[in-house]
């Protein structure tokens, strides 16, 4: 072989040179769309938040009115302190249910690990207001399926549930949150290595002491971390708060929320007493980074030392039964009642042949007004948001990785916002930013696609961050030094190397997004309702068979995608970085 | 012919310098070693070549042409260069066949002449058979060998390396020096090449660069740097040496226990003090002398203190009259026991004059 294309290649190369070097760098201007991107949607909205709530809507001038109307009255100033009391109640409800399943799963002998394991993603891919929808046919006064299971085996005179109180929304909250202290807690306990717990061993400490002396202090960090997620979760979540806490006239700061929100509308009102939830969540968060170590709770997955699992012995059959115990009230139970609902002419008679029907599906998507309509909507809608997250989240992770601009971190601390705004803040800064004119995208699609990006635009983040992180720059240096330029090297090397990941994070996005709820309520319009917002819809007035049936459609759709996911990307993959809805 | 001009370089990471005040010109199909210990800049002075990092300070010109400067830099995917990463930075998303392809492709080279150069190209380095395979399935010399035939089949005007063959077992990476030095014989590629071994080095170059934190110590053949190092770190980096200080006294140069002639010693004529190295290999034992030997050699009278046998040659630990030690290596056969006088010769052609020590 000879050299004759290099020789050639000469005379072109100063012509190249020039050109490529007075060439403006494109990079720049990327970077300056995204910015522009996120502070549109992530930083518009939460300014707008906080103008509005000093903002007289008469006169649209300065003022602290909204203040002093929506902590003035007492019934308002209750919903706060009830909603911090039912967050404290679901976390320590939840830690109880969850930390025991998470010691199980990682450190003992106990037999069908597998099994649990699959049941608590069952229960975290489970949309918490099915959850509720399941509960009230299971533990409604009277009615219930348990009241009459109690009445019939006991022979008392009306059941003793009433998932209509308190501490009924305690505990369906916690049912459906515990998912996140197993996370938390497995992956503290995997850290651990059982070499500290044999210096205690050494000492004389016995199996049960050992745990709760050594093992469980060791996880605490983590396990705070995890109370104070499923706290803020539990102070902002709306779904479950409208079906039960609604009935059952107790008042909570989503209530309160969704009322400033209904007619007469009172925007102003709305975002001011939205700030101090904001400044909790914020400030818990915070608290939690530093319980945390600084570290986030993603790296806590690394393995550290060799860990043995604890012979449980006959104690195995006890523990078992305690997690199969929960994941039963989690899952078996609630999809059992809702498939029977559904598939019931009523769902009260029970399940026999002559209760069988499918009307109840036909219904909903033949019939309906909103049914199919809402069905179709909740994909697209999800599909789109989940493109653009990932795309964003792409885009930003890249440019950060790899520094190709000053100041790239602050886009990723902008796309990593979200995490510390509740959804129902984050729809009301929306609302306050883009639902008037000039933009006026109040009821449109595109306002509840730009929403559940924004929000979910951090579990894209995170996800895309980690996947660009396991390839080696050197793979696209590569490719530029033999010609190809950036963009070359994104289409040819790295995006087919990240195509897996990135295919799991669309499904992670596209799965959250398609059973959220607290933004879909505050900015849906008549012909842009999704699954969720319809289920609200029917809660009023429809009949549980046809909430059922929705259900079901909504539950077989999530179970597909998270098992693609699974196929696709492996074991837990939803378990990766919290992603919940609701 | 000048083919890379490199201009007073220098590149800093904040405030402290990884490289600093580098200049080198490269001939055309020269080959050229970057030698250094970990973190003295190497990578980071060929990633300014290849155009991945630009220049703190000087300049980088290619045929002539400014490539690099600190106010612009031409991106590497215009200097039709090549590279062969410490990772190989094989695509696994490729199989053997496109990663060789791509860079043509990438030239819009026809089909034709692209299949035609790949099946010529797989062949010189034997993966014909393992063409449609992923990299995942290659061993770690087949993948090396892929980055090879990737970066060489471009016909690039220089060639870049870096650590190549790291990752590689002692057996194979032997083989894949020879492989790279074959390459460039039968190419005539201009090559930098990046590492810390100095037998990768000594093997394939036609010169070395030494560097050490950022500055260059000395440019020169294998020959020239292993013969006369000009640094005190030049001389110990390569190989192992005695280093031995003299002071001016009149027309001769004192050493501890002995006295050379100063116009011996042309290159350090204008000093008061000098310091050079001296090679173990380069130190003769012989049994203690009752005369001085004539000629180029000098003699000097001491004792062996210890000794280690190594099968292809001994060491030994020499104490001179004033207890100052030198190691000499002499031939196996050569065996002396502990006590015993020797006298030493040193060539003083072998004297190398370090340029940077003067104590
Ligand atoms: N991106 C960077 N930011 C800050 N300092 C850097 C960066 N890259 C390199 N350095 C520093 O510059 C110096 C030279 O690094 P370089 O990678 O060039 O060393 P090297 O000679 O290639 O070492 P090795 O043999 O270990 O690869 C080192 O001290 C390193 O810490
Ligand atoms: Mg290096």
């Amino acid at each position: 072989m000879k050299l004759p294309h290099s020789r050639q290649d000469d005379a072109a190369a100063p012509a190249r040179a020039r050109r490529g070097m007075a060439a403006f760098r494109p990079q720049s201007l990327v970077w300056l769309a995204l910015a522009f991107i996120l502070i549109a949607l992530v930083a518009n909205p939460l300014v707008q938040l906080v103008s509005i709530s000093f903002e007289d809507p008469a006169s649209r001038g300065w003022t602290i009115q909204n203040y002093i109307d929506a902590f003035s009255r007492v019934r308002y100033v209750r919903a706060f302190g009830n909603s911090m009391w039912l967050g404290v109640c679901v976390a320590a409800l939840a830690l109880a249910f969850g930390v025991p399943i998470a010691w199980a799963v990682s450190r003992t002998d106990m037999p069908m690990k597998g099994l649990v394991r699959v049941l608590v993603l069952a229960t975290f891919a489970t949309p918490p207001f099915l959850g509720a929808i399941s509960w009230i046919l299971l533990a409604g006064p009277n009615a219930g399926w348990l009241n009459r299971a109690f009445v019939e085996l006991l022979g008392v005179q009306a059941g003793p549930l009433n998932i209509y109180s308190f501490y009924g929304l305690v505990f369906i909250i916690a049912l459906y949150s515990f998912p996140y202290a197993v996370v938390f807690t497995t992956a503290a306990l995997e850290m651990i290595s059982s070499e500290m717990e044999d210096a205690a061993n050494i000492l004389g400490a016995s199996r049960f002491t050992l745990t709760y002396r050594v093992t469980l202090p060791l996880a605490l960090p983590a396990i705070l971390a995890s109370a104070i997620v499923i706290y803020l979760d539990a102070i902002s979540l709306i779904s479950s708060t409208i079906m039960i806490a609604l009935p059952a006239r107790i008042n909570l700061i989503p209530l309160q929320l969704w009322e400033f929100f209904g007619y007469p509308l009172q925007l102003e009102v709305a975002a001011a007493y939205s700030l101090p939830l904001l400044l909790v969540t914020v400030g818990l968060f915070f608290v939690q980074q530093v319980i945390l170590g600084r570290r986030g709770y993603v790296t806590l997955t690394g393995k550290g030392g060799e860990r043995r699992l604890i012979k449980l012995g006959a104690y195995r059959w006890p523990v078992l039964g305690f997690c199969l115990a929960i994941l039963t009230l989690s899952v078996f139970l609630p999809y059992l009642v809702l498939l029977q609902a559904a598939l019931a002419k009523a769902w009260a008679r029970g399940p026999s042949l002559g209760n069988l029907t499918f009307d109840n599906f036909a219904h909903l998507l033949f019939q309906h007004p909103h049914a199919a309509q809402s069905i179709v909507n909740t994909f697209v809608y999800s599909s789109a948001a989940a493109t653009f997250a990932v795309a964003l989240a792409l885009s930003i992770a890249y440019i950060v990785k790899r520094k190709l601009v000053p100041f790239a971190q602050a886009l990723s601390i902008v796309a990593m916002t979200p995490i510390v705004v509740p959804g129902i803040i984050m729809a009301i800064g929306f609302y306050a930013a883009y639902a008037p004119p000039p933009v006026a995208l109040a009821g449109t699609a595109l306002i509840l696609i730009l929403a559940f990006t924004t929000r979910f635009l951090p579990v894209a983040y995170a996800n895309a961050n980690a996947a660009i992180g396991s390839i080696n720059p050197e793979m696209e240096d590569a490719v530029r030094i033999l010609g190809g330029g950036r963009f070359v090297a994104l289409r040819r090397v790295l995006i087919p190397l990240l195509k897996r990941s990135l295919m799991g994070a669309w499904l992670l996005v596209f799965i959250i997004s398609s059973r959220e709820v607290s933004s879909a309520l505050f900015l849906y319009g008549p012909d842009t309702r999704t699954m969720s917002v319809l289920f609200f819809d029917l809660t009023e007035g429809g009949r549980f068979e046809h909430l059922s049936a929705l259900g079901v459609i909504l539950l077989i759709t999530v179970l597909f995608f998270v098992t693609c996911g699974q196929l696709l990307i492996g074991r837990d993959f939803m378990l990766r970085r919290g992603g919940s809805g609701g | 012919m000048t083919k890379l001009k490199i201009t007073n370089v220098g590149r800093d990471y904040g405030n402290t310098p990884a490289v600093e005040d580098f200049s080198l010109d490269i001939a055309d199909g020269e080959f050229i070693s970057l030698l250094g210990p970990s973190g003295c800049g190497k990578t980071t002075m060929l990633r300014m070549i290849a155009g991945f990092i630009e220049p703190s300070r000087g300049t980088i010109a290619l045929n002539g042409q400014m490539i690099s400067s600190p106010s612009a830099v031409l991106p590497p995917e215009h200097r039709s260069m090549s590279m062969i990463f410490q990772s190989y930075a094989i695509w696994p998303n490729m199989t053997v066949y496109q990663n060789v392809a791509f860079g043509l492709e990438l030239r819009k080279v026809p089909a034709s002449e692209i299949s035609r150069r790949v099946g010529e190209m797989l062949e010189v380095v034997q993966l014909t058979v393992q063409a449609s395979r992923y990299p995942a399935e290659l061993s770690g010399g087949q993948q090396q060998r892929v980055a090879l035939a990737r970066a060489v089949i471009v016909q690039p005007e220089v060639l870049l390396l870096d650590e190549p063959l790291s990752n590689l077992d002692a057996n194979l990476r032997e083989e894949m020096r020879l492989e790279i030095r074959r390459m460039h014989n039968e190419f005539k590629i201009t090559t930098v090449y990046v590492t810390h071994d100095q037998a990768e080095a000594m093997v394939a170059s036609d010169r070395i660069v030494v560097m050490s934190k950022g500055r260059v110590e000395q440019i020169a053949s294998p020959r020239e740097i292993y013969r006369s190092p000009a640094t005190r770190f030049v001389a110990s980096f390569i190989g192992r040496t005695n280093f031995l200080t003299g002071r001016r006294n009149g027309a001769a140069f004192e050493f501890s226990a002995f006295k050379i002639p100063s116009d011996r010693l042309p290159s350090a004529s204008e000093r008061d003090q000098v310091v050079v190295s001296l090679r173990p290999h380069s130190v003769g034992v012989v049994p203690r002398r009752a005369s001085p030997p004539d000629g180029r050699l000098i003699s000097i009278d001491g004792s062996v203190v210890d000794r280690a046998y190594f099968g292809d040659h001994w060491d030994y630990s020499i104490k001179l009259a004033d207890d100052s030690m030198l190691i000499a290596s002499v031939e196996p056969y050569l065996e002396y026991q502990i006590g015993d006088n020797v006298s030493l010769d040193i060539d003083l052609e072998h004297l190398s004059v370090l340029t940077d020590a003067t104590t």
